[in-house]
């Protein structure tokens, strides 16, 4: 019921409250406030005594006297301010007061008037700043007079101190206060009253009183607290806040500080640190670590806050006391101050979530103060703390997490940078000192490198950070660049081949991943020229990377210019390499590659695609490749007559495939196209001649005899012009053209190398002529042949043999004769070392003779004078005889039966002529049957010696020799010796039997 | 014409033996046939005479082209092959001659004018060896034989010097001959002249 006035009487009281501290602007309004709770927490809970004295109670007291509804009504539902409706209240008081007889009864009515009147008087106050608690003073002050044992006089004191408080008789007030919390130490109202004294006493500057004050006020609310009834918190955090200002104000600090970590214990209880306390506290919290902030100052700042909470134990609002002395300082531009807070704060609490964030208020407040240089450091301790690589990531919470990622995404580039700026200008520094080497290659001066290593770190942290991160290729690419320039390369080198090959993955490669590709390549360029001393093992795995980074290149950038240009060298490594296989598809590769590949490479391509076919024996390819190759290549390009070489060498190797297939027709045609491809081509010689033996072996006379001729006219000097007679001989006489087989072979006779082999060439020769039945040629070969060689004698035979038929054939009958002879002296030389041939060669051609003599024999007839005829026909006779005899000596059967039937017959006949001769004329009957007697006397012995001849020659007969010659010396003795000869066998005629 | 002959024989030999099946009575087969062959055998006497007829009236063409016929149509009859064997002969067709002589012996090894020819050709190409041998068998077939007798004494004689062994011969050869040569006894004495 009350309720509500004494709340605004409170309000009132307050304000006034308020005016009187203008002495301390700092904490007044926090003071009004917690007058505010104050004053509300005690009207409301704290004071129980106020129930006696209100309607209710005296209701209950009196419960015979007439009720008050209207003034029940009225505090319902009026205003209670009605100041009609209170001075209506007290008059019924006052006319009830005569009335009552009890004496309790009436000094309770007293007390509610005296309150009545203070609720009115205060209300005056209020409305009009007129004083008129006089009343009200003194019904308190009799009250007391009247009854000061009574019980419930605190509860006047208490109002007592409150009405001089209105007036501003702070003396009396406290007056009042004391003897309230002297004599009523129980009181409810004693906190309160307490605290009021305190803040008087305070107020009043007497500062070690009011911490005592203060401090019962804070022991009381705590006991009290503890014990039962949940002390107002606020009440409580009041007390000793207040009791530290009194410390403070006494200065000390130390103490002080101790109290303000009390009321932070209350304010902020809990485990959880806040960035702000409680909204309810926020104000009196933030004078609270204005005043910390204060008394640090006056102690040793940093190092005060530290042994604090050492002292204390940490606190979870620990951190705000730091961020508050922070700011404080940082407010009073005391930057390093600052900084040594935050650093302390990170000492005491390197895990904790703040001590990144204060690391970062480090650095705000050195930019803030402009200690510019510190800051680099500052950023790279931070790095080094919180960045991926330290234990601090991997333990700390997400959210830290974030803000360190944040952090770290401006720090991490800006640092990198930083460092490859500076590295920059080392290296500008140094330029000028080693003039001495203009292009310095690579040299670094100790702080460029250590600057470029820095970045490097950097840069690639970043990357490591932020794999994800939009802007990382382009770390990366600087990373890369920062490695060229140590000289790093396989780092360079993996750093550009991220940025190539790592992100496009998403679809969108990076902008300048085709660069990046293009850099690796170069890089790994520049790092094989420190490859001189790897092994050759360790070579060829380096090499094989290179390689691959090349490839990877062209086949991720193929539309990048330079694409082509590095395919070209990865194609010349597989060339060099010798993996031919490889070599040709990637030629073909680069000739449609698109865009276009330089034209010189292509070129050089199509020339290692060429070898390279040629090596696989794919010969026909090959000579395109090389063909294709000639037709790019600029004209006065030295290399040509060697490629026209190659190519002539490929159409070579097709046509020995070709011909080791047995396709002889194909053969020959590619053989012949030698020359068509490279007519210079020293190869065109062998095609020609290997064609040519080709037809030869395929037995295609023609063909071969019109390559053969081409050859030895367009090669007269070729070492292999001597084998060209042999082999056009072989095809004429295969072709039966004889002569000019023979022509050859004279050929190959005057380039026989050895005596025997000039010897049979001179007989092939001659033999060919004679095929050919050229009987000049044949002749002069022959008798060139007979005349050099007179051994082997049976060949000598032979041509001797040859050239008496050609002779005779020519009716040359003396040079015939003459080679007749000389057969017959070859045999007679050495019969023992003659063969049957040569025996039957040397009897031919002596029978040959013996008929010639007798023909001539035969030829002279016997005329008058006989005796001289004779002489000419006996000496006939006699050179027939030998010469028969001759021929019958090498013992020949078939001219030994010719010789003896012929010399029969010489014999014979001559007796046969003697008869026939001419008779003298004018001889009588008588002397010319005497003449012919004697002719026949004469003619006789030789008809005997026929005989016997004839017989001896018949004899052969029983050896089985019955040739013409003993059937003719059978019919000549047939007709010489009838008797025993002329016997013809008997036969009979029809049979007439049947059978 | 061989054709026709061949076919007619054929023709009559079905009608002989259709007749023979036809007829009422039925002569015995054995009979009818010895009745056939003896009248078909005298006709091939007949025309055999009639070759040699005019074989021996020099009708060598009409004769051999009879011979040869006989031959087709009888292969088993020695006469007409050494008629046809002569008749080469004597036309100086020696290989062919040769050939029938030997068609002769395959049918008669021992036919001595076979051999006497066959021994005669020989000797003509002086192999006087297989002369002898085919003398000797002709005579061993007929030691009578006279123109083998002959010319074996010929051989020996002049051919192979051995008057001495041709000696008997031509003795022999004058026992038997009914007629023999006018000048045998010259050979006979120049014979033993050269012993």
């Amino acid at each position: 019921m009350i309720k509500q006035p004494l709340e605004k009487q409170h309000r009132h009281g307050h304000s006034a409250l308020r005016v009187s501290r203008l002495l301390v602007p700092v904490f007044s309004a926090l003071l009004a406030t917690g007058c505010q709770s104050l004053w509300w927490g005690q009207g409301d809970g704290e004071m129980p005594a106020a129930r006696p004295g209100t309607l209710a109670s005296l209701s209950l007291t009196n419960a015979t006297t007439t009720s008050d509804p209207a003034l029940l009504e009225g505090g319902h539902e009026k205003s209670v301010e009605n100041a009609v409706s209170l001075e209506s209240v007290m008059r019924s008081y006052r006319d009830l007061l005569p009335l009552v007889d009890d004496p309790v009864k009436q000094v309770t009515i007293r007390h509610r008037l005296a309150d009545l009147e203070f609720a009115r008087a205060e209300r005056i106050m209020t409305d009009t700043a007129e004083d008129d608690l006089s009343g009200a003073i003194a019904a308190y002050t009799n009250l007391l007079a009247e009854y000061p044992e009574r019980k419930g006089n605190d509860q006047i004191y208490y109002q007592l101190s409150r009405a001089w408080e209105l007036r501003g008789r702070t003396n009396e007030q406290l007056d009042a206060l004391d003897t309230l919390v002297t004599a009523y130490p129980d009181s409810d109202y004693w906190v309160e009253a307490q605290f009021r004294r305190a803040d008087i006493l305070f107020i009043n500057g007497q500062y070690a009183e009011a911490e005592q004050a203060f401090d019962e006020v804070a022991r009381a609310g705590g006991e009290r607290a503890s014990a039962k009834e949940s002390a107002d918190p606020t009440f409580l955090m009041n007390a000793h806040y207040m009791k530290g200002w009194s410390q403070f104000k006494q200065g000390d600090y130390q103490k002080a500080l101790l109290s303000y970590i009390d009321v932070l214990d209350l304010i902020m209880p809990g485990e959880q640190v806040a960035e702000a306390p409680d909204q309810r506290y926020q104000t009196l919290t933030e004078d609270l670590f204005r005043v910390v902030g204060l008394s640090l100052s006056y102690l040793d700042g940093a190092d005060t806050l530290r042994s604090l909470f050492r002292q204390t134990g940490s606190r979870p609002y620990e951190v705000l006391v730091y961020d508050r002395y922070s700011k404080l300082l940082i407010e009073r531009e005391r930057y390093s101050d600052a900084v040594d807070v935050f650093e302390t704060y990170i000492d005491e609490h390197p895990e904790s979530p703040w001590a990144p964030r204060y690391h970062m208020r480090i650095i705000d407040t050195l930019l803030l103060a402009g200690f510019d240089q510190a800051i680099p450091d500052r950023k790279a301790e931070f790095i080094e703390r919180y960045g991926i690589y330290s234990d601090y990531w991997s333990q700390t919470d997400s959210e830290t997490l974030v803000y360190i990622e944040n952090q770290l995404e401006i720090l991490l580039p800006e640092l990198a940078d930083r460092h490859y700026l500076l590295a920059g200008e080392a290296r500008k520094q140094m330029q000028p000192g080693v003039d001495r080497q203009p292009d310095s290659s690579g040299e670094l001066s100790p702080a460029a490198e250590e600057h470029y290593r820095q970045a490097a770190a950097y840069y690639a942290e970043f990357a490591a950070t932020f794999p994800g991160h939009p802007r990382t290729p382009e770390r990366l690419f600087l990373l890369a660049e920062t490695y060229v320039e140590l000289q790093e390369w396989p780092d360079a080198i993996q750093a550009f081949e991220r940025v190539a090959y790592d992100f496009s993955a998403d679809g969108q490669a990076p902008e300048r991943a085709a660069e990046a590709g293009y850099a690796s390549v170069l890089a790994f360029r520049e790092y094989a020229r420190t490859w001189m001393d790897e092994t050759s093992e360790d070579l060829f795995a380096l090499q094989e990377m290179q390689q691959l980074n090349r490839l990877r290149f062209v086949n991720a950038y193929p539309q990048d210019p330079r694409a082509p240009g590095v395919y070209y060298i990865a194609l010349q490594r597989q060339f060099d390499q010798q993996n031919l296989e490889e070599v040709i598809p990637m030629v073909a590769r680069l000739v449609t590659w698109r865009p276009t590949a330089d034209p010189a490479l292509v070129t050089e391509a199509q020339l290692m695609a060429g070898h390279s076919l040629f090596e696989l024996a794919r010969y026909g390819e090959a000579e395109q490749a090389y063909s294709e190759a000639l037709a790019m290549m600029l004209p006065e390009d030295q290399r040509r007559l060697g490629i026209q070489e190659n190519m002539a060498a490929s159409v070579f190797r097709q046509a020995e495939q070709l011909a080791e297939a047995g396709n002889v027709d194909a053969a020959v045609s590619e053989y012949l196209r030698v020359g068509g491809v490279a007519p210079a081509s020293v190869l065109n010689a062998n095609a020609q001649y290997d064609a040519a033996s080709l037809l030869v072996s395929a037995t295609r006379w023609d063909e071969a005899i019109a390559v053969l001729n081409g050859f030895r006219m367009d090669f007269p000097e070729h070492e292999l012009a001597d084998t060209v007679p042999a082999k056009l001989a072989f095809a004429y006489r295969e072709t039966g053209q004889w002569e000019k087989a023979g022509d050859e072979l004279n050929l190959m006779v005057s380039m026989a190398t050895t005596p025997e082999e000039r010897r049979e060439n001179q007989q092939i020769a001659a033999e060919l002529y004679d095929q050919a039945g050229n009987d000049d040629k044949a002749i002069d070969a022959w008798r060139q042949y007979a005349n050099s060689h007179p051994e082997p004698a049976p060949v000598y035979m032979e041509a001797a043999n040859r050239l008496a038929e050609l002779y005779e054939t020519r009716g040359d009958f003396g040079r015939r004769d003459f080679w007749l002879n000389r057969q017959m002296e070859k045999v007679d030389q050495s019969p023992e070392a003659a063969d049957d041939r040569m025996r039957y060669l040397a009897a031919s051609a002596s029978a040959t003779l013996a008929r010639e003599a007798l023909a001539n024999y035969d030829s002279i007839r016997l005329t008058l004078p006989l005796n001289e005829s004779m002489i000419a026909k006996s000496d006939a006779l006699e050179d027939a005889v030998q010469a028969y005899q001759k021929t019958a000596s090498y013992g020949l059967s078939s001219f030994a039966t010719e010789a003896g039937y012929q010399i029969a017959h010489i014999y014979s006949r001559l007796g046969a002529d003697l008869m026939d001769s001419e008779r003298p004329e004018g001889l009588s009957d008588l002397e010319l049957a005497q003449y012919e007697l004697l002719l026949e006397e004469q003619a006789y012995p030789f008809e005997d010696s026929a005989i016997d001849i004839h017989e001896q020659n018949i004899q052969r007969a029983r050896e089985g020799i019955f040739d013409e010659w003993v059937q003719r010396s059978y019919e000549s003795l047939r007709r010489l010796l009838p008797g025993r000869y002329n016997k013809t066998e008997i036969t009979a005629g029809a049979v007439h039997d049947l059978g | 014409m061989i054709w026709d002959k061949k076919l007619y024989a054929v023709v009559l030999g079905i009608l002989l033996l259709s007749g023979c099946a036809l007829g009422p009575e039925r002569p015995d087969a054995s009979d009818g046939k010895a009745v056939a062959s003896g009248e078909s055998d005298t006709l091939l006497r007949e025309a055999f005479a009639e070759a040699v007829v005019l074989m021996e009236n020099g009708d060598a063409d009409e004769a051999r082209r009879r011979f040869e016929q006989m031959a087709a149509e009888h292969p088993e009859r020695t006469g007409p092959l050494i008629n046809l064997g002569v008749l080469a002969f004597q036309a100086g067709e020696t290989g062919r001659a040769q050939a029938r002589f030997e068609e002769v012996l395959t049918l008669n090894p021992r036919h001595p004018v076979a051999l006497n020819h066959l021994g005669v050709m020989a000797r003509n190409n002086g192999n006087f060896s297989t002369a002898e041998q085919r003398y000797r068998k002709a005579l061993t077939a007929n030691p009578e034989y006279l123109p083998a007798l002959l010319n074996l004494a010929f051989l020996l004689d002049i051919y192979l010097g051995e008057p001495d062994q041709a000696l008997p011969l031509y003795e022999q050869y004058k026992a038997l001959a009914a007629e023999p040569d006018p000048k045998l006894k010259d050979w006979i004495f120049d014979a033993k002249n050269r012993i």
